[in-house]
């Protein structure tokens, strides 16, 4: 990667998502009352668990929930700058028209695949696109209730290797949604507990499970 | 089979459940309005779901969630090993009643019952019998989403195409009912292999296996 690549991707790092004030992407609440990212902290925690991957082919970060494709573009930077070389998959019903915008900064750098689909039909159309294509970060910041983030976890399985992470957004335990995807987590992990686990609450906004 | 085996079995499919008489066993409601079996016909109709397995298998079986007052589990034996079928039956149930040991006595060859959480009689079952598919799944256990979500996407990886699973008590509109129609709806939503068939009873649902 050249010098000027690398200023670019970590301009986009330093400037994060929509590239207009953080008052704006950081607290702005969704009809749904999620808000994206609660804070730089968050983000840095949730890029944080993007760590070195093994020498896997076909390794990708998956994200269920596009948004406006802030957080996506912030890990792809991320990913390309530290050399890790994986791709991104991210998917949403609704294509709003920030997405295309985002995504073009790091197109010429990181493999990133958008899928306007529900995440029901995601899994399986990103296997026949990539046939053999395994999750080494999973992002879940889509419908925030129990439904979605169970069968997202259920569905994701199969492909997360060992030590893989997974990340579900807006679990503070305060609200009914974030104990739904708390719930759900719970569940998934005691279900599959030699395989995962839960790992100890960082924030109150994210929750992340572990492949072991 | 001996003659004296069989006329055992016979004798269990003649009296369901705990011997104590049809309108007993069909009628008997548990603590949360649950029913064990809503009529004979009901009976008939999930044994009759009981078919030939397909050749090729042989560690195939009959998965029950909720063990109940295992009523159902030695209809389920008796009617197999009367039909040859040559199939095996699991149960599980967190809560240990009375009555389970005296209605497996006699179909004691034929089941394993684990005293466990269905999210745990998996592991425990699966490392017993390592390689064991599914040829019929009973669910009939939470009767909510969230345990008959995670109990089909944990089991139902298991049975075989062609294999069904029985979801009982979906009645639209109640309680339970609602819960378990919607994991059923979003299980097949996110496993296209799986499609939903409805019967001509209120009170479940199947699943079929169609890849």
């Amino acid at each position: 990667m050249t010098d000027d690549q690398r200023k670019k991707l970590k301009e986009i790092l330093d400037n994060p998502p929509i590239a207009t004030a953080d008052d704006i992407r950081f607290s702005k609440p969704t009809d749904r009352g999620c808000v994206y990212l609660h804070g730089k902290g968050e983000l840095e925690f949730l890029l944080s668990n993007i760590r070195k991957p093994p020498m896997i082919d076909n390794l990708w970060i998956v994200e269920i929930g596009t948004g406006k494709a802030g957080t996506t573009t912030q890990m792809a930077a991320y990913s390309a700058l530290n050399g890790y070389g994986l791709k991104v998959m991210t998917c949403s019903v609704d294509h709003r028209p920030e997405i295309d915008k985002e995504l073009a900064l790091v197109k010429d750098y990181v493999n990133v695949i958008y899928y306007n689909t529900p995440n029901r039909d995601v899994w399986h159309r990103w296997q026949i696109d990539f046939p053999g294509a395994k999750i080494w970060f999973l992002f879940l910041d889509g419908s925030h209730n129990y439904a979605h983030v169970c069968n997202d976890l259920w569905a994701a399985k199969p492909y997360l290797i060992s030590d893989a992470r997974i990340a579900v957004h807006d679990t503070q335990i305060d609200t009914e949604y974030g104990q739904a995807e708390t719930r759900a987590m719970e569940d998934f992990c005691a279900w599959n507990k030699r395989d995962f686990e839960l790992m100890d609450k960082i924030l109150e906004t994210t929750r992340v499970i572990r492949r072991k | 089979m001996t003659k004296e085996k069989r006329e055992k079995l016979q004798w269990i499919l003649d009296n369901p459940a705990w011997g104590t008489g049809e309108m007993h066993q069909m009628s008997f409601r548990t603590e949360r309005g649950v029913h064990f079996m809503y009529s004979p016909e009901e009976l008939q109709f999930l044994l009759s779901l009981i078919t030939k397995p397909p050749e090729g298998y042989d560690n195939l079986w009959i998965v029950e969630i909720g063990t109940g007052k295992a009523g159902t589990t030695a209809q389920m034996a008796a009617y197999q090993a009367l039909k040859g079928f040559n199939l095996k039956v699991m149960t599980c149930a967190p809560t240990h009643k009375v009555e389970i040991e005296k209605e497996l006595e006699p179909v004691k060859d034929y089941v394993t019952y684990y005293r466990l959480w269905d999210y745990l009689a998996i592991k425990c079952w699966q490392k017993k019998n390592p390689g064991a598919r599914i040829w019929f799944l009973f669910l009939d256990n939470g009767h909510n989403y969230e345990s008959v979500i995670n109990e089909l996407w944990a089991y139902a990886s298991l049975v075989i195409p062609g294999g069904t699973i029985f979801v009982h008590d979906t009645r639209a509109g109640k309680l339970f009912g609602d819960g378990e129609i919607n994991a059923m709806y979003d299980f097949c939503t996110w496993n296209p292999e799986f499609k939903i068939v409805d019967t001509k009873f209120e009170s479940n649902k199947l699943i079929r296996r169609i890849g």
